[in-house]
């Protein structure tokens, strides 16, 4: 087991390592580079985690893993090239809505991932808590893809303010999740998070391809965060904090930056 | 475990902040598609989740959840290497 464990760990190390290189900014370094390091330490990852799972049903998962990597490299490879933005948001909400999954199942399971207090038969609040951001996260990437697929705002407007006071709004909700642990509270607090997501997504247009790219990345990569505390993997938590605090910080230097160039010069370039 | 879980991912936080102020807007579209192939490194966890069968429902998700993880990482990979081939950067000074 301690051997096991040892493994693991430098899996984890590793991978942690890909991904921080693969985000560090380093001159004359090609992106394909960078790109083979984010991918390479996501297979190390995933290594690390079928060899630490005790797998009871491996011929359906690996069934599953090669019908959804045949469906991504046919979107990957076969859409045309204008496209592309569209179908990389797409991704991300995907990603957003594997988040939901996850916590949702782990919810239907928590003998098997510790998710019970141990005093008692009670969820515990820190699982509680790691459930509930995982799904608020990912309803709103799923839900900012949902708004990058329906296309640009026809009277786009500006202003980040209202889209996050409504967000704060899911904030008391989420609390009263943990409180009770109803899962209802919880499916409100989505939608609250999701609408202003959606919001959030159709005002981030005028800052252009990128910036709304990087926003959903920085969603989906916050409720991968929350699914590592709630599976208490340190790998994922690195990955999910990497994405998370990059894509904000990203996607707040290019809303500005497209903000000082003006309205008008932001248009020009949806 | 979870203090260094926690320690971990606040660390990843700053370096992750700290690499995007670095980093310049030229650099932006390809760094979006590396913030992509991070975010789907979920598909760890959902392996492990879908590795424990404990219910039907449960099991099902798990599933659904390998098979969406699996489409976002491949497809993420296969288009961002499209992106970054149609678009050529200019060359560095």
């Amino acid at each position: 087991m301690s051997s096991a464990l040892d493994a693991i760990i430098l899996g984890w190390a590793f991978s942690a390592l890909l991904f921080f290189l693969s985000l560090w900014p380093s001159g004359g370094v090609p992106h394909r580079r960078h790109r083979h390091a984010a991918a390479a330490g996501v297979l190390i990852l995933t290594g690390a985690a079928l060899y630490a799972a005790d797998v009871v049903n491996l011929p359906e998962i690996v069934g599953a893993l090669v019908i959804g990597a045949a469906i991504g490299v046919m979107l990957g490879r076969e859409l045309p090239a204008h496209r592309l933005t569209a179908l990389l948001t797409a991704l991300a909400g995907l990603v957003g809505l594997a988040a939901i999954a996850v916590a949702q199942a782990a919810w239907l399971n928590p003998y098997a991932f510790g998710l019970i207090d141990g005093s008692g038969d009670r969820i515990a609040p820190r699982a509680a808590i790691a459930v509930g951001v995982a799904m608020l996260m990912g309803a709103m990437a799923c839900a900012s893809g949902v708004a990058v697929l329906l296309g640009p705002p026809i009277r786009p407007r500006r202003g980040i303010l209202p889209p996050l006071a409504l967000l704060a709004m899911a904030g008391p909700l989420l609390g009263a999740f943990v409180a009770a642990t109803a899962l209802p509270l919880l499916w409100a607090g989505m939608a609250v998070a999701a609408l202003s997501a959606f919001l959030l997504a159709r005002r981030t247009f005028g800052a252009g391809d990128t910036a709304l790219l990087v926003l959903m990345g920085a969603m989906a990569g916050w409720s991968v965060a929350a699914t590592a505390f709630l599976l208490e993997n340190i790998g994922l938590a690195v990955a999910g904090g990497l994405a998370g605090s990059a894509g904000s910080v990203m996607a707040m230097r290019l809303y500005h930056a497209a903000s000082g160039k003006g309205l008008a010069d932001a248009q020009r370039h949806p | 475990m979870s203090a260094l879980l926690l320690i971990s991912f606040l660390l990843a936080c700053a370096l992750g902040a700290v690499a995007a102020w670095r980093t310049r807007l030229s650099d932006a579209p390809a760094r979006a598609g590396v913030i992509l192939i991070l975010s789907t490194a979920i598909i760890a966890g959902v392996v492990t989740v879908a590795a424990e069968a404990g219910s039907p429902t449960a099991r099902y998700l798990g599933l659904f959840a390998v098979l969406l993880a699996s489409a976002a990482l491949c497809g993420a990979f296969a288009a961002v290497r499209r992106a970054d081939r149609t678009k050529p950067v200019p060359p560095q000074k």
